[in-house]
């Protein structure tokens, strides 16, 4: 074996002992700038399709996209080099969180959904996963009514060996009834996720975040409680969930354990910062506001806070003035507002400013503090 | 009216054998657990009963392998055989959880269903400890059907199972695969298991875990775990931590891996559940940031979850973690201030544990974190060595920036640590936090390039030219020039570029081989990119080749001798060349080959 191969071969080895995250991918960049410069076009696509894997489950699913490109045209070209399973089962990855990134337009949005319908019925599997990207797709871009035709159409098509597990389909469904408020049948769906009878390599770390909303607007804040000291820890090292850490800060900011809050909000902006899930990053600085607002009504001016130099309105000095903060936010939150309304020719992301602002009515002070 | 669903029994036991149980094997887990459970049933009863398991291995007619299981335990009764034996589904200990309900841990009332998937028919006999009790045979198949009858010779008190080795699954049957199987699953029971071959019987758990006996010098102890550690998992561990509690609610042992395990991996442990193993990957019972460790345990008041690899989540779970963690958090406290050496050690090979911990203790972190290796620019080395060297902490957090800073940093002998790596950065932040006198840094490639010594003032006139030159070649490429004096003098250039840039590149190598729809999408891609996301060519003034091109007058020459530095920074790097580099860098070496040839064209001839 060549040094060159051995040291892609020595990269993809390391970075497989990773935890998902930043260092894991940036060992299988390398491992794949190496294969492209010595042009082996197998490592080539070995090394692409572990960076897709390791992009998607470490949230930089943009990066996931750059080498999907490639991969699409390899399959579209030379059809024998790739493996047919594996790539539908990384289209489906691609389709799955697409709408995260609202420079992408509708059409260019649809055109890929049809490649990839085209992709799936050319090779007889069952479209089971695309409908329900695409209902993921019209929730997040706020159109509810086909939202809910896809949600049908997802649950009435048949499975085979390349749909999601019965566990993250689950999870799905739990983001899917929380997202219009039917908390009940939120929480009856997460059941049996939440007793332990089903889970996954990325279940249950994300059904936890997304009972969050759910428990808090029922009132059921002691089991709030639990979710959130069972599932923050479940997902505080990576970024990939950086939406349900948003709602873990969310609780703390509504349990008025503010401290905690404060400590949350540090230690995760810069992912929300950094990241180009702008869907995502619109997520967590909506709750960062109701974190300041708190603030504010506890009589609060300044605070103190220990933020990342790569933040827009950095301080040496550490102290914020929290009505500046608060402004700062609010102009990010409608420039993003602004991009994705665009893109989905609605006022969705606008109103959910508005909506999440209104989340300050469930303020519940918990005797307990959280340790 | 309402009616009732017909079950087919032989279609539940091919569900059974297909997907709930792991392997056939399980049948002798269930025989176990349903003895277990009888026999404590009856202890609470009776305090001088001595519980004992029988299992014994015959050839019956036919040729078929038979085995028959005993347990003198409670026994049941008519009544309890026609509704517990024979409802599917249904178990004796769900119906008397409210008298022994910390007794009974089989809770999944379908032991008896997984004999059929070795064996096509079921006799139990059983004689109920309950006063006035009559002997009973229950003899059961896999087509559904049972039949009852009062047993005219004695039996003692307890409960009989014969089964009947079906076609195929003789391994099941063999004795040295029940011995192995029973030790596997009751090998902490503490009271005996019973296995008769002829004339001889021989008991299987004879041998007793470390934490139940007592030892006179922690030498002998220390001996007598690590043996049970290694015959348990097969690995020479480097050191053992007591996990046992007084009252008895947890007992067992963590041992210290010699490795540093894969962390992707699950963390996982050998968990037995009143005795009995739960699971030979338990997952969440230590804390996370335990992988250091590889641990047997046994629990008394945890609750399983049906696919029994961990737990439920409530607050006695999370009281067991915390009482773990605690316990090997004062194991490593104990050794700083004991045994600095083994410290070191396990230093070396589990540092990764040890700063997860320090994250959010800052106790603990105040005792290790000097202790702690980092990658620098210098190569590895201990936060102390560190700040030995250093008045200030600077760090870089992502691996290629590093790469691309660590010769030039190295050879100035800076130093910066590489915090690319889970935890280093957030730990270095809590330096700063604990530690506020030690100014914490985060470097980047292009603040890493201010500390470059900048030219005079003459030679910034002198090279203006060239500077201009590089500027209008490199435009296109997205990147920017800068001139300074580093050191290796005998690097060039260096190329320094941002995460972003890194990512834009991607997308422009990428474009160039898409259709024209993911071309489309990469370039809208391109916008989400952070308004800086040009990289940086840093020409070093001190390299003689360098001072001599940017003094040049000729201009083509420095041209392509830009052209091809730019070229060889970005393989340097690692980077790939995009089509439009390639063809750049083939017009600027022929054009380079050219202007030798024409120089030395006398020579040539």
């Amino acid at each position: 074996m060549s040094d060159e191969i051995e040291k892609i071969y020595d990269l993809l080895y390391d970075a497989y002992s990773l935890e998902h995250g930043k260092t894991k991918i940036s060992m299988i960049e390398e491992a794949l700038s190496l294969a492209d410069i010595y042009g082996d076009e197998e490592l080539q696509i070995d090394t692409r399709n572990d960076l897709i894997e390791a992009a998607v489950f470490g949230g930089e699913h943009e990066k996931a996209i750059v080498a999907f490109s490639w991969l699409n045209q390899k399959y579209k070209e030379s059809p024998e080099l790739i493996n047919t399973f594996d790539f539908l089962w990384k289209y489906k990855w691609i389709l799955s969180q697409i709408y995260s990134f609202p420079h992408i337009t509708r059409s260019q949005i649809d055109a890929i959904f049809a490649d990839a319908i085209e992709c799936y019925n050319a090779n007889g599997a069952s479209l089971r996963p695309i409908y329900k990207s695409l209902c993921s797709l019209e929730m997040y871009s706020g159109n509810k009514e086909k939202a809910f035709e896809h949600y049908q159409k997802w649950l009435s098509t048949l499975r085979d060996s390349n749909s999601d597990c019965h566990a993250c389909e689950l999870t799905t469904q739990v983001g899917f009834q929380g997202f219009y408020e039917n908390d009940e049948q939120a929480l009856d769906v997460a059941k049996p996720i939440l007793n332990g009878k089903m889970k996954c390599a990325e279940v249950p770390h994300g059904t936890y975040g997304r009972i969050m909303l759910p428990l808090i607007r029922l009132n059921r804040f002691d089991e709030a409680q639990q979710t959130f000291n069972t599932g923050y820890k479940m997902v505080s090292k990576n970024k990939d969930f950086l939406s349900e850490i948003g709602k873990y800060l969310l609780f703390q900011v509504l349990t008025n354990n503010t401290k905690n809050a404060v400590g949350l909000f540090e230690k995760h902006l810069s992912w929300a910062v950094e990241t180009k899930h702008l869907d995502e990053r619109f997520e967590f600085y909506n709750m960062s506001w109701l974190l300041f607002d708190k603030l504010e009504s506890n009589g609060k001016t300044e605070v103190k806070l220990h933020l990342p130099n790569s933040f827009k309105h950095y301080k040496e000095d550490g102290i914020y003035n929290l009505a500046e903060l608060k402004t700062a936010f609010e102009s990010h939150l409608s420039e993003i507002a602004d991009l994705f309304d665009k893109r989905n020719g609605n006022r969705f992301y606008a109103e959910t400013i508005e909506k999440n602002k209104s989340l300050r009515k469930y303020a519940f002070e918990l005797e307990k503090q959280i340790s | 009216m309402s009616h009732k669903f017909q079950i087919d029994l032989l279609g539940i036991i091919e569900l059974l054998s297909e997907h709930l149980y792991s392997s056939p094997q399980v049948y002798l887990r269930e025989l176990l657990q349903n003895g277990v459970d009888a026999m404590q049933a009856r202890e609470s009863f009776n305090n001088d009963f001595q519980p004992k398991i029988k299992v014994s291995v015959s050839n019956g007619e036919n040729g078929r392998l038979n085995l028959l299981f005993e347990d003198n335990g409670i026994g049941l009764t008519e009544d309890e055989i026609h509704k517990f034996l024979s409802t599917i589904g249904k178990s004796s200990k769900r119906g008397l959880e409210n008298i022994y309900e910390t007794d009974f841990i089989g809770q999944f009332g379908i032991g008896l269903l997984s004999c059929f998937v070795v064996s096509e028919v079921v006799c139990v006999k059983t004689l109920s400890a309950k006063p006035g009790s009559q002997p009973i045979e229950w003899n059961g198949r896999d087509d559904g059907t049972y039949s009852i009858k009062i047993l005219e010779e004695e039996i003692s008190v307890g409960t009989q199972v014969f089964l009947q080795c079906k076609t195929g699954f003789e391994t099941y049957f063999e004795t040295e695969f029940i011995k192995s199987s029973l030790k596997n699953f009751g090998g902490l029971l503490k009271f005996p298991i019973i296995f008769s071959e002829g004339e001889n019987e021989l008991q299987i758990n004879v041998e007793v875990p470390p934490w139940r006996e007592e030892f006179y010098t922690s030498q002998e102890e220390k001996e007598a775990f690590l043996k049970y550690g290694r015959e348990m998992f097969g690995i020479e561990f480097l050191d053992y931590i007591r996990l046992d509690e007084e009252d008895n609610e947890v007992s067992g042992v963590a041992f210290v891996l010699p490795f540093s395990p894969n962390l992707a991996s699950k963390k996982t442990h050998r968990v037995y559940l009143k005795n009995m193993l739960l699971s030979e990957n338990a997952e969440g019972l230590l804390p996370e940031w335990a992988f250091f460790v590889k641990s047997i345990v046994n629990v008394n008041n945890l609750r399983p979850t049906a696919s029994r690899e961990s737990f439920y989540e409530d607050g006695k779970l999370l009281l067991t973690r915390n009482l773990f963690g605690a316990k090997l958090r004062s194991y490593l406290l104990d050794l700083a201030k004991n045994e600095p050496n083994k410290l070191r050690k396990i230093i070396e090979i589990h540092y990764l544990s040890i700063k997860a911990l320090a994250i959010d203790d800052d106790e603990f972190y105040r005792m290790f974190i000097d202790w702690m290796p980092f990658e620098t620019t210098l190569g590895w080395m201990s936060l102390d060595e560190y700040k030995k060297l250093n008045q200030r902490i600077a760090f870089i957090r992502s691996r290629d920036q590093f790469r691309q800073i660590s010769q030039v940093a190295a050879s100035q002998n800076i130093c910066v640590i590489n915090a690319s790596y889970t935890y280093d950065a957030e730990l270095l932040y809590k330096h700063y936090d604990l530690n506020p006198e030690i100014p914490v840094e985060e470097v980047t490639p292009s603040s890493f390039s201010r500390e470059f010594s900048f030219l005079t003032l003459d030679e910034q006139e002198e090279t203006a030219q060239f500077m201009r030159k590089a500027d209008e070649v490199l435009r296109s490429f997205q990147c920017v020039s800068d001139m300074k004096r580093f050191s290796p003098t005998e690097l060039p250039v260096v190329l320094l570029a941002d995460e972003e840039a890194g990512f834009q590149r991607s997308i422009e190598q990428t474009k160039q081989v898409t259709s024209e729809l993911w071309s489309g999408i990469l370039d809208n891609m391109s916008l989400h990119g952070a308004e800086d996301n040009s990289s940086q060519l840093c020409f070093n003034f001190s390299n003689p080749l360098i001072a001599k091109i940017s003094r040049s007058n000729d201009d083509y020459l420095q041209k392509l001798a830009i052209q091809i530095l730019y070229v060889q920074s970005l393989l340097l790097s690692h980077r790939p060349l995009n089509s439009k580099e390639m063809k750049m860098f083939n017009e600027s070496l022929l054009g380079m080959l050219e202007f030798s040839i024409d120089i030395g064209g006398d020579w040539i001839q």
